[in-house]
């Protein structure tokens, strides 16, 4: 575990608004004047009640949402990128260096195997697909997916299967920063224990983690932190 | 992965008689990305692609290609001899229609064999060797080498289009709906055949298509057009998830799920 704390994620009065043109261009205010920072080796818990915007947030920093206002940065080989100024060719090698973003659900791909989901990630950084594959598998097996449900597309897995392809596919690579959204929220308690015990390992491997985690068990698991973001009329 | 782009388009512009088909477009493109151009039918998009390809003369703009030589040509400026060289051998184009794609009077193998002649291949062993691979890749029987496309269903003829556009390893590739017109199961088929094969031959492609569900799985990067103009662009995910512009919102909010 790396003792220097480097700051990974950096937001500063970060503000989000969504104008619904298709609902007489209705302003649908998210977030306004939202700080916070990640450094290596945290995993900081983002509280709020359902609908206040901690998915934004963590859209916001993977680059799938459009930064509204204020600053987002991410530390990207050794350097603070901002990603409001960024160019989607950026953004595209941050998410394949640097951010490992586990969403709640799983995108299937038609066709694709669930090992070749996994491995997906790995070949993109020029890991070779023997290795990939294996370190596919490896994670796999950690998230007891059978191996006989490897060469199968997940489309027709259940919720909390597809799910854990999903962590799958992030964790199996080293990023030096993981969003996760809810990754337990579909798992039963077991499942749910073998998720955390991978995000314990990914934070004392120095990882800087920003989760979104309900129940109150899963936090007190990996937490090292708490930020609680206040719903917009209260802060106001 | 290179830090110039392969492709630099500024302000390409078409118009037939006082309809204007593409207006002001402009776009970069780098080795192995993948370009979606989506928007409504009649929104410009077939146009942009086959004033890129050579086949409509744009009325003005710079088409900018970086060749394998390191050489930038711009393709507008440049004589009708060297463009079609070009295109020839560093472009390909899968077409809509099948029909404008191959040619229908010679074999499968033909097909796939005759870029490789055009562009200088003359050992007829090598050529057929290479053939039968690029229908191996594309999931056609290679037994099937000597038969006629039209004995193929519409799905083997889409990926016999792309066994013979991507036999001269192009640098980029351009591709008009190539999935439309095909049944849904084959169309899954055809979708992670081109993901795969635009990543392993490490291609930029530029594939047009009304099917938001097409962009989201092959697409880094989507452009946004309607009525000739580019009205949005950026990562395919952000589009689809945050839309800025009314008119992209309509677009996603009139599709089930993407
Ligand atoms: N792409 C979008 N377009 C329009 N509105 C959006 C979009 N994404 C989120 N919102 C709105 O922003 C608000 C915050 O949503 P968000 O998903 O961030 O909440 P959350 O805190 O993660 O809630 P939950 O705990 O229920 O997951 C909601 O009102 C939601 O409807
Ligand atoms: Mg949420």
């Amino acid at each position: 575990m790396p003792d220097d704390k480097t700051v990974m994620i950096a937001i500063e009065s970060l503000a989000k608004t969504f104008t619904l043109h298709l609902r007489g261009s209705v302003e649908l205010r998210v977030l306004q004047a939202f700080s916070m920072q990640v450094e290596t080796g945290e995993c900081v818990v983002l509280r709020a009640p359902s609908g206040t915007g901690k998915s934004t947030v963590l859209r916001s920093v993977s680059g799938n949402y459009r930064i509204g206002g204020g600053r987002v940065a991410v530390r990207h080989e050794g350097e603070m990128v901002d990603l409001s100024a960024a160019s989607p060719r950026t953004v595209m090698e941050i998410r394949r260096n640097t951010i490992g973003y586990v969403s709640q659900f799983l995108r299937v791909i038609p066709r694709v195997s669930a090992l070749d989901v996994v491995a997906e990630p790995l070949m993109a950084r020029g890991v070779p697909t023997d290795e990939a594959r294996e370190r596919a598998g490896t994670m796999l097996g950690r998230l007891h997916i059978p191996a006989k449900m490897w060469d199968l597309p997940p489309a027709t897995f259940s919720g909390g299967e597809q799910q854990r392809v999903n962590i799958a596919r992030v964790l199996a690579v080293d990023y030096p920063i993981l969003l996760l959204d809810e990754p337990t929220a579909s798992l039963d308690d077991a499942n749910r224990a073998l998720v955390l015990d991978l995000v314990r390992e990914a934070r004392e491997r120095g990882a800087a983690i920003l989760a979104i985690l309900h129940d109150e068990a899963s936090r007190a698991a990996v937490a090292t932190r708490y930020v609680d973001l206040a719903p917009l009329e209260a802060a106001a | 992965m290179t830090d110039d782009p392969v492709l630099t388009v500024t302000g390409l512009a078409k118009a037939y008689g006082r309809r204007v088909a593409c207006r002001d477009v402009s776009f970069e493109l780098w080795p192995g990305e993948v370009l979606a151009v989506v928007g409504e039918s009649g929104s410009g998009k077939t146009t942009l692609l086959n004033c890129l390809g050579g086949l409509v003369p744009p009325d003005a703009g710079r088409v900018r290609f970086r060749r394998r030589s390191g050489e930038v040509i711009d393709l507008v400026a440049a004589s009708e001899a060297l463009r079609r060289a070009i295109l020839r051998a560093e472009w390909g184009f899968v077409r809509q229609n099948p029909r404008d794609g191959l040619r229908f009077g010679v074999s499968a193998g033909a097909n796939v064999g005759e870029p490789l002649m055009a562009i200088g291949g003359r050992h007829y062993g090598h050529i057929r060797g290479s053939a039968s691979e690029w229908l191996d890749a594309v999931e056609i029987d290679p037994a099937r080498m000597d038969d006629l496309p039209s004995s193929f269903s519409g799905g083997m003829q889409q990926r016999l289009q792309i066994a013979r556009n991507l036999v001269t390893h192009p640098a980029i590739v351009l591709m008009d709906e190539p999935t439309g017109g095909l049944d849904v199961s084959v169309q899954a088929r055809l979708l992670d055949l081109i993901r795969r094969l635009v990543r392993e031959a490490g291609v930029a492609a530029i594939v047009v298509t009304h099917d938001l569900g097409v962009a989201r799985l092959l697409a880094d990067r989507m452009l946004v057009m309607r009525q000739g103009c580019v009205v949005e662009a950026g990562l395919t995910d952000q589009l689809l998830d945050d839309p800025q512009h009314a008119y992209t919102q309509l677009l996603v909010s009139s599709v089930l799920t993407v």
